[in-house]
């Protein structure tokens, strides 16, 4: 019984993606939007 | 699994994304850091109650900025949650997937399976390639798929209206247009089994992607099968799961699993194999 080894791939892929993003500050981006409410998102425009 | 347990993680998995209790009674949303991680499923990052962000208002964001730059953060959430997961996402942990599931267990006339089912499914593609992805990339500063399709962000909306008199002030005509989508995909589920994860959502389009190769996933053991069609009568996703196992809509929701007599099938990282005989007392699932 083999274990996935593709999908483990990709999750190591995606946590270095996420470790680039974080180091350039993307998460800084997606906190500065989440934490104000979206007009466009609930209807507002 | 039963389905109790899977309804149990669902009602878990939307508090737990909803955790911020005192916004529903505030109108207001939070702002901790917590809102920087995205959560798996569909869950608005304006609903009062949400802690984490929406990745596709935040992939839509990143695409639509001023200024490009590749979204790796974002863009590596959801391949993570895609290559751990596939959509067993919209089975277990999405909030707007529960709510359809919760609104079908209303008694009603029910009608799961149609000519134009398979076809309708191909319009969340387009909506993921057209309103998440090309367009933002060219109309700057829109999610358009928040903006005029996002059932969950209109759900935030209505929340939000209860106890924040600027939102409800403000209330106009796009409000309108996304409150009829809503109230259609809200009806629709009293009629189909999870209509938007079917043919709009986005977010599933992508997990769908990684069906076959995530870590956690569908297994048969064609040396236990005897094709009997048990799996593929209990489906709602309308799938074949013999033929077609970890299609791209498989939503992972086990009913397949609890059908077969012969337990030929499993959810998880590795084939199953038990050495317990097929019953001759069970019989093949009703189809619905």
């Amino acid at each position: 019984m083999k274990t996935n080894k593709t999908a483990l791939l990709l999750m190591a892929a995606a946590i270095a993606l996420i470790v680039l993003g974080a180091a350039s500050g993307q998460q800084t981006a997606v906190l500065q939007k989440a934490s104000q409410i979206c007009m466009e998102c609930i209807g507002l425009g | 699994m039963d389905n109790r347990k899977r309804f149990s993680i669902q009602a878990v998995a939307a508090l737990l994304q909803n955790a911020n209790f005192k916004g529903f009674f505030s109108g207001k949303i939070y702002s901790g850091p917590l809102k920087q991680i995205c959560v798996p499923g569909l869950n608005c990052y304006s609903c009062p109650g949400a802690l984490g962000a929406c990745p596709l208002g935040s992939l839509q964001n990143s695409l639509s900025a001023l200024k490009f730059r590749f979204p790796y953060y974002v863009v590596g959430m959801l391949l993570f949650f895609g290559a751990f997961l596939g959509r067993a996402v919209c089975g277990f942990l999405c909030p707007f997937g529960w709510i359809q599931e919760l609104i079908h267990r209303i008694p009603f006339f029910k009608r799961n399976r149609f000519r134009a089912d398979r076809p309708l499914r191909n319009i969340k593609y387009i909506i993921l390639a057209l309103l998440v992805i090309i367009l933002p990339l060219t109309v700057k500063l829109t999610p358009l798929f928040c903006k005029y399709l996002c059932p969950a962000g209109t759900s935030a909306g209505i929340l939000l209206a209860v106890n924040n008199t600027l939102v409800s002030s403000r209330l106009g005509f796009l409000f309108t247009w996304k409150a009829v989508i809503l109230g259609i995909i809200l009806v629709a589920s009293l009629i189909i089994w999870r209509p938007f994860c079917k043919y709009l959502c986005p977010l599933g389009a992508i997990y769908g992607l990684f069906n076959r190769f995530s870590l956690i996933r569908m297994h048969i053991d064609p040396e236990r099968c005897i094709s009997c069609g048990s799996c593929s009568a209990a489906c709602r996703m309308n799938i074949d799961p013999v033929r077609e196992i970890n299609h791209a809509e498989c939503i992972r929701c086990g009913d397949c699993v609890r059908a077969c007599p012969c337990s030929a099938l499993n959810l998880g990282m590795r084939q199953k194999r038990t050495q317990t005989e097929i019953s001759p007392d069970h019989a093949p699932f009703d189809a619905r």
